[in-house]
């Protein structure tokens, strides 16, 4: 018997950790890169740093953390990178999804993720262009291409070295070699 | 052999990678070794004899492993291929909907039957298997298309 759960675990890992570095770098999974918010959007947001006593030009705040986030999409801090997304694996698979669990903005995950990824059913339609945050169905799955092929290789390797290690427990019981 | 397979809901937000039929191909990867130990018993080696060059063969990737090596990894590099897609038109024909015929953005260059298909009304399931479902070979790409059905549910008016 094969066992993949620590193949899938890997792939598990690389999914949800590519999903988290492309909220981070603001690029879907198609490879398009995020619209910007509306400038009414960047406005408001600049308002309530200013409040805070942050960096601000003209009422839209220019850095925040080092990075230039004013008109970025899905409330980027690094947590989503970090925290947005998951996974479950076991022996013969992987399930990737969106984190049920609270951004400290006062949603969840997966509700920001529904309001704003693509093809989604309560996309916010206030949203020219919405990203394609996460993938809606087996083709879009594909479009993560350094993923999938990273994940095939994984699969591969893993396959490779149980037939190897089983090939032999097979043939000493076989042979009875000690 | 072995199946990749994805399934997506976005319903739930979730996605699938998994593997089937992986018993499957274990029993035949230890039913080949076992003929191939009966075969050279058969030839008068010993079990000894036998075992250095099994153990050969693993460890150079020669003979029956190299064989099994090779055409497992074809079978596991389907996963960005035809696989997923079967998989994607059989989790579909579960769904009582109405499916768009949608082009694979990876794709630079359609065909005439999947452009004609992306751009025509969508249809049910059993509509589409009498066009030919993507992937089956009806369209002039044939084997080498990537469209997938998808639901029209939930998609803006």
């Amino acid at each position: 018997m094969f066992d993949l759960t620590q193949a899938f675990e890997k792939i598990g890992h690389l999914f949800a950790r590519g999903l988290g570095k492309r909220v981070f770098d603001q690029e879907g999974i198609d490879g398009m890169p995020y619209s910007y918010v509306k400038p009414s959007t960047a406005k408001s947001r600049g308002k309530r740093r200013q409040r805070k006593g942050e960096a601000v030009i003209r009422g839209i705040p220019t850095t925040f953390g080092g990075f230039a986030m004013s008109l970025k999409r899905l409330w980027v801090t690094g947590r989503f990178a970090k925290a947005g997304f998951n996974y479950v694996a076991d022996a013969t698979g992987t399930t990737v999804f969106v984190s049920e669990n609270m951004h400290p903005a006062g949603a969840t995950y997966a509700e920001i993720v529904r309001r704003n990824s693509r093809g989604q059913k309560r996309i916010n339609r206030g949203i020219e262009d919405p990203p394609l945050v996460f993938p809606n169905n087996a083709s879009e799955v594909r479009m993560m291409k350094e993923e999938m092929t990273q994940a095939a290789q994984i699969i591969k390797n893993e396959l490779v070295r149980q037939i190897k290690e089983q090939g032999l427990v097979v043939a000493r019981r076989e042979l009875n070699i000690g | 052999m072995a199946e990749i397979a994805i399934a997506a809901s976005k319903e739930d937000q979730l996605f699938r990678i998994s593997i089937q039929k992986l018993n499957g191909l274990y029993d035949v990867f230890e039913d080949e070794l076992l003929g191939q130990i009966r075969e050279m018993r058969l030839l008068g080696l010993s079990d000894e004899a036998i075992y250095q060059r099994i153990l050969e063969n693993v460890n150079k990737g020669l003979d029956y492993f190299g064989r099994f090596k090779g055409a497992l990894e074809r079978e596991v590099d389907g996963i960005v291929g035809k696989t997923a897609q079967l998989e994607s038109n059989m989790v579909l024909a579960e769904v009582e909907e109405r499916l768009k015929w949608e082009l694979d953005p990876t794709v630079r260059e359609h065909c005439p039957d999947c452009l004609r298909n992306s751009a025509s009304e969508t249809k049910t399931f059993e509509e589409w298997e009498m066009i030919g479902l993507p992937g089956m070979g009806n369209t002039q790409c044939g084997d080498y298309c990537k469209c997938s059905l998808v639901s029209t549910r939930g998609m803006a008016e």
